[in-house]
């Protein structure tokens, strides 16, 4: 699927035109004023920005071209804006859950987010954490802070999360001092962003007051925040898909000059979790393949713009549960943006349209996601892979099964550990890690194996109760 | 399951215990050489074990042996790679090369579970199927030999006549060549001989209907089942 430049530039010149026209809705006096001050017509009123597209190109000159999300461990760090490949992280903001042990769906609770981090650290084709549920447990103000805690405990991965609508710039300034904490200092998190954001407009045009103080909250203290559109082509945006990248391209880029604006350098990744709207339901069909479509479009318009992409959705399913199309539309909606490069693509333990999530599904999506990077890795050509030599010493009729020159390229090929290719009948590979559980069931079972077994370097006792500290503290305001 | 010895049938652990700690090492080094699929280290160290006086029995029994069954354990769990299998019976016949003339020239035979006579039955060149089956049978104690691909029924009745095998193994991997293996079943009848070896029968198009209605002794669905219906047979 290719955009040619050309596109681009009309794709362009169309979203300078409506930033102008039109404009972006930021409700809070603080961005306004830091957008009239920096050439922005304002109209306090409404509460809408426009740009004189100067003010966009001069914005577009100054931005990072590379941004790096730490681990804590910096053997995790993930480098985007340097081709690196395709990473996942699992979507997020759920409140619903299928239970590990009983099956049933029920609200998302504390226990889960120990659970779903430590898996996520385990899981290697899942590289950035995203605690991808929030706990229904406990007061939504202080669901990010539960998250993050278990998060900063349980894994040493990347920590992203989505802001939603309870955090607001309050809450960031808490989730800044937890993750402090983990570094050693404001200052250090600054050098070291152990952890990175992500918050949806409302589109089309327009953000939300609290979304908008907590990422204006995080890129003061240089945290990556994504703006990723959640445009719905024909509801929230044009039906067309060319129409849907320029309200995507203008939330963003107004976004992006607001926060530039507020803190020149900060790192103000482009995403996308934008869909169609499915006109016969009126939901929001996350498994559609126009989405792959649109997002290949955002990738492609970041590119363009030289600006890193991350946080683009894929791999999704609006199937109520792991099966047949879970797997088939998250293998459709996936591959097309991994083999576009695309570098951080969020989707893994989402079942039904990312409103349940499924610890089955997370450990099914880290298998889909291991072959679909071993597609985009492709293959070499030279002495040693067209292996002339090689083919001269086995000769004709024979194989190629006994050779070394087989055992060392063999590992680059991919290899199921939960699907199943064993060929015989079920009384032969009775055993059941080869083939007679359902896929699902061996999911659980490797999801609980993991939760027994796993182990992650602790943060230190003094920081685990420092955090401790903070969440309840928090909590107690929340409660006042 | 219990993991015996296939080669003596006793249990490995028992006859650890009374060697030397040097003796250890090197029966260790022999057996890493097998399960790394190292040919070369495997030869040398199968010649350390006889300088330095490791009984050749001992060194096969407690140091080839164990690792080739390590790797065919693996294998067998999913763990494994075919190719290494074959890599480690290729070392286990390196060593074997070394120690079996020193095992011989005291008057001692190796023990295996059995000898295993394997062809691809006239008509057919697949050779694959056979190669993976051989490897997988060495690694769980057989010996191997292995006559090729389009073998014609006679040469089966020579070899009975001549090596003696315990069980013959025929594969055929197309319908056209399966009343191949009739024919060589038919062949040891003639000759006197069908009741002197064991047949399994194995391929893609091959069913254990056809395995009975031919008079074969077992069918093997894949290696994995190969293995197994073959312990049978011996057992």
């Amino acid at each position: 699927m290719s955009f040619p430049r050309e596109e681009l530039d009309k794709i362009d010149s169309a979203s300078l035109e409506v930033l102008k026209d039109v404009g972006v809705k930021f409700p809070d006096r603080e961005a306004l004023d830091a957008l009239r001050g920096a050439g922005a017509n304002v109209d306090y009123g409404n509460m809408i920005a426009k740009f004189p597209e100067s003010m966009v190109r001069e914005t577009l000159k100054r931005v990072p071209k590379k941004v790096t999300l730490c681990g804590r461990d910096s053997r995790h760090d993930v480098h985007l804006g340097m081709n690196e490949g395709t990473r996942f992280l699992p979507s997020g903001l759920g409140a619903h859950i299928y239970d590990l042990d009983t099956g049933q769906r029920r609200l998302a609770n504390r226990d889960d987010l120990p659970k779903i981090s430590k898996i996520v650290d385990a899981l290697p084709n899942i590289h950035v954490l995203q605690v991808m549920v929030g706990p229904g447990d406990v007061p939504d103000r202080v669901a990010d802070h539960y998250k993050f805690e278990a998060a900063f405990n349980n894994t040493t991965k990347h920590v992203c999360n989505c802001i939603g609508a309870v955090t607001s710039d309050d809450g960031a300034k808490d989730i800044v001092e937890i993750a402090s904490c983990v570094v050693g200092s404001k200052e250090e998190l600054k050098k070291k962003p152990i952890f990175s954001v992500h918050q949806c407009p409302i589109s089309p045009l327009q953000y939300d007051v609290h979304g908008l103080r907590a990422i204006m909250e995080y890129a003061k203290n240089n945290v990556p925040v994504s703006i990723y559109s959640m445009a719905m082509a024909g509801g929230t945006s044009p039906v067309t898909i060319a129409g849907t990248l320029v309200i995507i391209n203008c939330e963003y880029l107004a976004g992006l000059v607001l926060l530039e604006t507020l803190n020149p350098g900060c790192p103000v990744l482009y995403g996308s979790v934008a869909s169609i709207m499915d006109l016969k339901t009126g939901v929001m069909p996350l498994g559609a393949p126009e989405r792959p479509i649109i997002q290949i479009g955002v990738v492609n318009l970041a590119r363009y713009y030289g600006i890193p992409h991350g946080v683009i959705s894929a791999g999704h399913t609006d199937a109520k549960m792991p099966g047949t199309q879970a797997g088939f539309e998250k293998a459709i909606t996936a591959l097309p943006v991994v083999l576009a490069g695309t570098e951080l693509v969020m989707g893994a333990g989402a079942v039904d349209s990312a409103n349940t999530y499924s610890y089955e599904q997370l450990v099914i999506d880290d298998e889909i996601w291991g072959a679909l990077l071993r597609i985009a890795r492709g293959f070499d050509v030279d002495e040693e892979n067209l292996a002339v030599e090689l083919i001269k010493k086995v000769g004709v009729g024979k194989h190629f099964l006994g050779e070394k020159h087989t055992l060392i390229h063999a590992r680059k090929h991919w290899y199921p550990r939960l699907y199943t290719r064993f060929k015989g009948s079920e009384d032969v590979w009775n055993e059941e890690i080869l083939g007679k559980k359902d896929l699902a069931a061996k999911a659980r079972q490797k999801a609980k194996e993991i939760l027994a077994s796993h182990e992650i370097e602790p943060l230190e006792k003094d920081v685990q109760q420092k955090i401790r500290k903070l969440v309840i503290e928090a909590e107690r305001h929340a409660k006042t | 399951m219990k993991q015996l010895n296939p080669f003596t049938g006793a249990s490995l652990d028992r006859s650890l215990m009374t060697q030397t700690a040097s003796n250890q090492a090197l029966l260790k080094k022999l057996s890493e050489a097998v399960e790394k699929g190292d040919e070369d280290v495997a030869t040398l160290a199968a010649k350390e074990a006889l300088s330095k006086g490791v009984d050749a029995a001992d060194a096969i029994e407690n140091g080839l042996t164990r690792g080739i069954t390590a790797v065919g354990d693996r294998w067998a769990r999913g763990d494994a790679f075919i190719t290494e299998v074959m890599l480690s019976a290729s070392a286990l016949k390196a060593g074997l090369q070394v120690l079996e003339p020193a095992l011989k020239s005291r008057g001692g035979v190796r023990r295996t579970l059995g000898q295993v006579l394997l062809g691809t039955v006239q008509g057919d060149i697949h050779d694959i199927g056979k190669a993976i089956v051989g490897a997988m049978l060495t690694a769980a104690g057989f010996e191997i030999r292995d006559l090729g691909v389009d073998i014609p029924p006679e040469k089966f009745v020579e070899e009975v006549r001549k090596a003696k095998p315990d069980i013959i193994g025929l594969s055929s991997l197309i319908t056209a060549s399966m009343p191949g293996q009739k024919k060589v079943i038919e062949a040891l009848q003639q000759a006197g001989l069908r009741d002197r070896v064991k047949i399994i029968i194995g391929g893609a198009p091959v069913t254990e209907a056809y395995a009975k209605e031919i008079g074969a002794d077992a069918y093997g669905e894949d290696a994995f089942d190969a293995v197994k219906k073959t312990k049978t047979l011996v057992g």
